[in-house]
């Protein structure tokens, strides 16, 4: 018996080590360390100059059709004039070796009334992806130092929804090495030439709890039907330490889908195992109809 | 200790143990890459839930468990995770062991019921005292010592058979 222990054991020590690992680990710290700086509420994975710029600029067309009465009755009568609103592959960032390999290509808004409001949206769009391109070459930089390896990134972008009065964009990062992803969302109103965040949807705060509160029904009805579906939640996790998600951030991303559902989303890992990938959550209009503002864009 | 010191340690910590516990992974997962994704998850969960390192002492149990944990939920997703009763269990020890001719050990030990595979693991391959198994797996040192007996015996059992063949 002993024998056999101690042949058992000795498979376990040649158990081959991965040459990613040390990769994958310092990646991982690397991220651990970063959400840890920027308060574990802040998701955005973003550099902070460059956030407070664009949000800078986003602000101003933010301000806006929920916070004036008149002007929100008014939304309803104006003449379509976004509709001729676009997106379009501006360029593309490439990095193309035997082992390292970036594609990250960028969107960018066309036809939009406002010029001014197109051009900081394309900006930030840009921003991005410099910045993810930059941290690519930067980790490249790294593998090499360390006698090189594998490591990939593809950055692109997805056009969730697009009609009369939305336009919804998602851009995406996903390491093609290690598994991390992360994206960012944009719903723009093509009617008034607006960005809509989140709190401006809603008269209050509520709206954070009524979300909430139905993301984790959600979640639980769907860990009831499939236990593979597993999330990081109170009624699933035994132990209250591996609790990840309580309640959404207020600014939490987001997107207004084709049938005027609101739909938050989330990041991998960010509420659940990572085998469980990004996460998205359609919230029933029902959940949120008396923290609304204003009906315009809800069904 | 504030929380940035906290989370170089967790950092050091695991840089310094990553092989060790990049194979505890493998060996419940069975594979490369779900191995890397669980060493991933763990430090992403580690860091997350810092709050839960109540003493920074006991690091190394606290990661135990995180990575054994996050190594369960990925069994759970792929399900390969086979939840077995007592009595079923007892059926092993007899008669359905011929199931595991002509496999090797690690094979063996996958096969054993996650409560009886962890245990084994944990005290034999990693070399960890009853009383931290027990801390790791949150159940008492009588429970992990009886697990580890079952285990043990349904081992060798398993192992006999082998043998003789």
């Amino acid at each position: 018996m002993d024998d056999k222990l101690m042949e058992m054991k000795k498979e376990y020590d040649n158990i081959p080590i991965p040459e990613e690992l040390d990769f994958v680990v310092r990646q991982a710290i690397k991220q651990g360390m970063n959400q840890q700086m920027k308060n574990k509420k802040n998701h955005k994975k973003l550099p902070k100059k460059l956030t407070a710029g664009v949000a800078a600029a986003a602000l101003f067309f933010v301000v806006g059709v929920n916070t004036s009465e008149p002007f929100a009755a008014s939304v309803k009568d104006v003449p379509v004039i976004g509709s001729l609103a676009k997106v379009v592959s501006f360029r593309e960032f490439k990095e193309e070796d035997k082992t390292y390999k970036a594609d990250i290509k960028v969107p960018a808004l066309q036809g939009l009334e406002n010029t001014e409001f197109e051009a900081s949206l394309n900006k930030k769009y840009m921003v991005e992806a410099q910045a993810q391109f930059e941290a690519f070459k930067e980790d490249m930089k790294y593998v090499e130092s360390v006698g090189g390896g594998h490591i990939g990134v593809e950055g692109g972008y997805e056009v969730k929804t697009d009609n009369d009065q939305i336009l919804a964009i998602e851009r995406y990062e996903i390491s093609t090495s290690n598994g991390y992803s992360a994206r960012q969302f944009d719903t723009i109103d093509k009617k008034n030439e607006l960005l809509i965040s989140l709190p401006s949807l809603f008269k209050d705060e509520n709206y954070i709890y009524n979300i909430s509160n139905n993301i984790i029904d959600q979640m639980i009805a769907n860990y009831k039907k499939d236990s593979s579906n597993y999330y990081w939640v109170a009624g699933i996790v035994e132990k209250p330490e591996e609790v990840s998600f309580v309640k959404i951030d207020r600014n939490q991303s987001f997107y207004i889908n084709n049938e005027g559902k609101l739909v938050i989303c989330f990041d991998k890992y960010e509420v659940a195992p990572g085998a469980m990938g990004a996460l998205e959550f359609i919230i029933p209009t029902e959940v949120i109809k008396d923290d609304l503002e204003s009906n315009t864009y809800f069904k | 200790m504030n929380k940035t010191d906290l989370g170089t340690n967790i950092a050091d910590f695991v840089m310094q143990n990553k092989e060790k516990y990049y194979r505890l992974a493998y060996q419940y997962v069975q594979n490369r890459d779900d191995a890397l994704d669980v060493v991933h998850d763990a430090i992403n969960k580690a860091f997350s839930n810092m709050n839960s390192l109540k003493n920074p002492e006991y690091i190394r149990t606290w990661f135990y468990r995180i990575v054994v944990n996050t190594a369960l939920d990925l069994l759970r997703k792929r399900k390969k995770l086979i939840v077995i009763d007592d009595e079923i269990l007892s059926n092993l020890d007899t008669g359905m062991v011929d199931k595991y001719e002509n496999v090797d050990l690690n094979t063996a030990i996958n096969a054993l019921p996650e409560q009886y595979r962890s245990v084994l693991i944990l005290r034999y391959f990693e070399d960890l005292k009853l009383d931290d198994i027990a801390e790791i797996l949150n159940e008492k040192v009588s429970t992990v010592k009886t697990r580890l007996y079952k285990a043990l015996q349904i081992l060798r059992i398993d192992m006999i058979e082998e043998v003789n063949k």
